[in-house]
C-alpha cells in the first residue's frame, strides 16, 4: 500500500479502510461503542499515518487500536440495534440478538474472517490469538449464528 | 433462508454503521485531521501533567508511604495509578528472552488514591504500567466499564484466560522458562498485563491470549494444587466455560 502523508492520501486512505474497521469493530462491540472505537482508531491513525502506511494490515492494526480504545466505552452488554421493520427483508431479524449472545472472541472472529474477509493470519494479528484460536471462535460463532437463526449446516 | 447468515451480518452491519450517529468529533472537511490531532495533543498534555504533577505535588505535601516487599516505589512512577499508594509485594516477575527483566507489583490505595491496582516496573526501575482493581472502580470495572486504564509505554506481553473457578493462582510458563504467575481475579478468570498500546487486555475475556513463547498453563487452587494443567494452545471445554461465565457480556 503507498505511503499516506499528504490530508489527501489519508483521506483516500481513510476511505478504503474506514468502512470495513467500523463494520468489524461494530461487530465487535456493538454499535455504539464500536462507532466510536472506529473514530479514535483513525484518529490514531492520523497521527500515526507514516507508520501506518508501511503496513500490510493496516485494518487489523487499527482494529487492535479500535480494540483498545474501546475499553473506555465498554458497557456492560453488547448493544445491537433492532433489524427495522422495513426495508431489510433479507435479513432475519434474530440476528442481532444472535450476534449479541456470542461471546466477543466469537464475533469478531466471525466478523473478520468471513465478514471482512481477511485472512487467518491477518485476523489472528487483529485479535492478538493465534490463528487455530480464530477458525475455533469462528466456526463457534458461525454454528452458534446458524442455530440461532434456524439455519441448518447444511444450507 | 440465504447463506447466508454471513452475507446478513455484513447487510446488517453496514446498515448499523450506516445508521449509528458518532456523537463528537465527526470530522468535518479536511483540515479536520489537523483540529483533531491538535485537540488530542493538548488533551493528552493535560492528561499526562495531571497524572504526574498532581502526584508529584502531592507526595511532595505528605510523608511518604510507598515501600514494602521489596519494591521501591518512586514519587511520580505511581502518579500513573492516581495517586502514592501503598507497593504490598511483588506478585509477578518475567525475565524476557531479550534479558529485560519485569516485576508486577501489587498496590493498595493510600490517601487520595482511589484505586488498588498492579505497577509494573520495567528495567532500571522504570514504570512501565498500571491498571487498577478493586476499590471503588471494582463494580464497574467488572462490568466493562470505563474505569480500567493503563499506561504502558512499550510492547511486552499480554497473558489472559480462563481456569477453573477454585483456582487463585495461575502461570504461564514460556519456552525460555521463565514463568509469568498472576492471581485469578474472579471466577477464574485471570489476566495479567505485559502489553503495549493495541493489544486488548479487556477483563473478563473467556479465551486465551498466550504469547507465542508460552508452551505451559497451570493454575493452582489455595493449597497448592494444580488444577489446570495444559499445553498451549488451550482448547477449554464447555463444562469449564459454564462453570466461569463471561463477565462484563
Amino acid at each position: 500500500m503507498k505511503p499516506v502523508v499528504s490530508e489527501e492520501e489519508f483521506e483516500a486512505f481513510v476511505a478504503e479502510i474506514e468502512p470495513r474497521l467500523v463494520r468489524a469493530l461494530i461487530g465487535a462491540y456493538g454499535a455504539e461503542v464500536g462507532r466510536e472505537a472506529a473514530r479514535d482508531a483513525i484518529a490514531y491513525a492520523w497521527e500515526t499515518r507514516e507508520r501506518i502506511a508501511s503496513m500490510n494490515n493496516p485494518v487489523g492494526y487499527l482494529y487492535r487500536v479500535g480494540q483498545s480504545r474501546s475499553r473506555a466505552y465498554r458497557r456492560a452488554r453488547v448493544l445491537f440495534p433492532d433489524v427495522p421493520a422495513s426495508g431489510m427483508p433479507e435479513v432475519d431479524p434474530r440476528l442481532p440478538g444472535a450476534l449479541a449472545r456470542l461471546s466477543h472472541q466469537q464475533r469478531a472472529a466471525v466478523v473478520l474472517l468471513y465478514v471482512e474477509e481477511l485472512s487467518e493470519r491477518e485476523a489472528a494479528e487483529a485479535m492478538g490469538i493465534s490463528r487455530a484460536s480464530v477458525r475455533k471462535h469462528a466456526e463457534r460463532g458461525l454454528a452458534r449464528l446458524r442455530r440461532a437463526m434456524g439455519v441448518s449446516d447444511a444450507e | 433462508m440465504p447463506n447466508d447468515v454471513i452475507d446478513q451480518v455484513r447487510r446488517y452491519l453496514d446498515h448499523v454503521a450506516e445508521t449509528t450517529e458518532v456523537p463528537a468529533l465527526q470530522p468535518v472537511g479536511r483540515r479536520s485531521w489537523h483540529r483533531r490531532g491538535a485537540v488530542m495533543f493538548a488533551g493528552v498534555a493535560a492528561v499526562v501533567a495531571l497524572s504526574v504533577g498532581l502526584p508529584l505535588w502531592w507526595l511532595g505535601q505528605t510523608p511518604r508511604d510507598v515501600a514494602g516487599g521489596g519494591v521501591t516505589a518512586e514519587p511520580g512512577g505511581l502518579g500513573d495509578c492516581r495517586g502514592p499508594s501503598t507497593v504490598e509485594e511483588v506478585v509477578a516477575t518475567a525475565s524476557l528472552p531479550d534479558g529485560r527483566h519485569f516485576e508486577m507489583a501489587a498496590i493498595r490505595p493510600g490517601p487520595g488514591a482511589p484505586y488498588n491496582g498492579y505497577v509494573s516496573r520495567g528495567p532500571e526501575g522504570r514504570l512501565v504500567g498500571c491498571n487498577p482493581i478493586g476499590g471503588e472502580s471494582h463494580p464497574v470495572y467488572w462490568a466493562g466499564g470505563g474505569a480500567f486504564s493503563i499506561s504502558v509505554v512499550e510492547t511486552l506481553y499480554s497473558i489472559s484466560g480462563r481456569v477453573p473457578p477454585e483456582a487463585v493462582t495461575a502461570e504461564v510458563t514460556l519456552e525460555d522458562g521463565s514463568v509469568i504467575a498472576t492471581e485469578v481475579e474472579v471466577d477464574g478468570h485471570f489476566f495479567e498485563v505485559w502489553a503495549g498500546p493495541g493489544h486488548d487486555v479487556s477483563p473478563g475475556r473467556p479465551d486465551p491470549d498466550l504469547p507465542d513463547e508460552a508452551i505451559r498453563l497451570r493454575a493452582f487452587d489455595a493449597a497448592g494444587n494444580v488444577v489446570f494443567d495444559v499445553a498451549p494452545p488451550v482448547v477449554y471445554d464447555e463444562e469449564l466455560l459454564d462453570t466461569a461465565p463471561p463477565i462484563g457480556e
